[in-house]
């Protein structure tokens, strides 16, 4: 199953992403490995405060850390061995700093979007196919209105283009509201236990 | 009148060509035009509504609009923090306060997130 869980900063959707994980895990007969694969890359204060942050949500959860700033794919596959990923689910976070890790040079410099977006779909077709199930969290940072200079209005085009790739392609598609989840694709119905099959 | 919002780059009007099987691009009127342009009869779709308010004020969006009952598609712009610039702040303003009136006026009205549409009315 691929689950996207899209939703403004702060709303929630890590807290939502990993239930959502438990849920699917809940329902595998053996307990599966719960993979967390981190995109963010520890720099900086801001970041390293939010790295905690996450770590500390994280914590009991049964989670195993990745972390993989442009290649997801590759870091997981080579991390575990085929089969035993194929019956793991793993949790990509988040959409958002891939799509800048890879867009942008370590100098700042904008590479081809085009190029960029494509490789990146790949990467996630790859991920998807290798992995049991795999949850990828979004960002919304579209809705303000605001005309940003030309490599960050490249770099939305190519995080809302990954996502509207990934939307069409999950089962579920879920904003996170205030945490609430707002299904916008599939039910949530299996997830929120309520006892009816999605 | 139909009425379709989302955030920039949300595949909007993929969206509505995909629910109005009989338009095509020929049918879609681009707001981001020059002042003087105005549609053809046959761009029952205006994209990009948003863009309007950069170049008419609301007396001429008022004429401009007059009888039109074909399919809006804009931005949402509203969620930031207000703008310093006060031209910037009017043109939020504007925009929200007309789509809430056509949302009133619309027979469909959706909001697309992502490429998925979710109808609100």
């Amino acid at each position: 199953m691929l689950i996207l869980i899209l939703g403004a900063a702060a709303s929630g959707k890590s807290e939502l992403a990993e239930s959502v994980c438990l849920g699917l895990a809940g329902k595998e007969p053996s307990a599966p490995a719960l993979l967390y694969v981190a995109a963010m890359r520890p720099e900086g204060e801001e970041a390293e405060r939010r790295i905690r942050r996450h770590r500390e949500l994280r914590r009991g959860k049964g989670f195993e850390t990745i972390e993989a700033y442009t290649d997801p794919a590759g870091r997981v596959g080579s991390h575990m061995q085929a089969g035993s990923l194929k019956k793991s689910i793993v949790l990509l976070e988040c959409l958002s700093n891939l799509a800048a890790n890879c867009l942008f040079s370590e100098e700042g410099k904008l590479r081809d979007p085009d190029r960029i977006e494509r490789e990146i779909r790949e990467n996630l077709q790859q991920l998807s196919e290798a992995a049991g199930h795999l949850v990828l969290v979004g960002s919304d940072v579209f809705s303000d209105g605001i005309l940003y200079p030309a490599e960050t209005e490249s770099y939305r085009r190519v995080l809302a283009a990954l996502q509207q790739w990934a939307a069409k392609r999950a089962d579920l598609v879920i904003e996170s509201v205030c945490g609430v989840p707002l299904c916008l694709k599939g039910s949530l119905s299996w997830f929120m236990g309520n006892g009816e099959e999605a | 009148m139909e009425l379709y919002v989302g955030g920039a780059y949300q595949g909007k009007l993929q969206f509505v060509l995909s629910e109005h099987p009989e338009l095509t691009e020929e049918n879609v009127y681009d707001c981001a035009g020059a002042p003087e342009a105005v549609p053809d009869p046959s761009q029952i779709i205006w994209n990009h509504f948003h863009l309007l308010f950069r170049r008419l004020t609301e007396e001429e969006l008022e004429a401009f609009m007059e009888g039109f009952d074909g399919i809006v598609i804009c931005d949402e712009v509203g969620s930031g923090i207000i703008p310093m610039d006060k031209e910037e702040e009017a043109f939020r303003e504007r925009v929200g306060r007309r789509l809430v009136m056509l949302a009133k006026r619309a027979g469909r009205f959706e909001r697309v997130v992502c490429g998925i549409g979710m109808r609100l009315k």
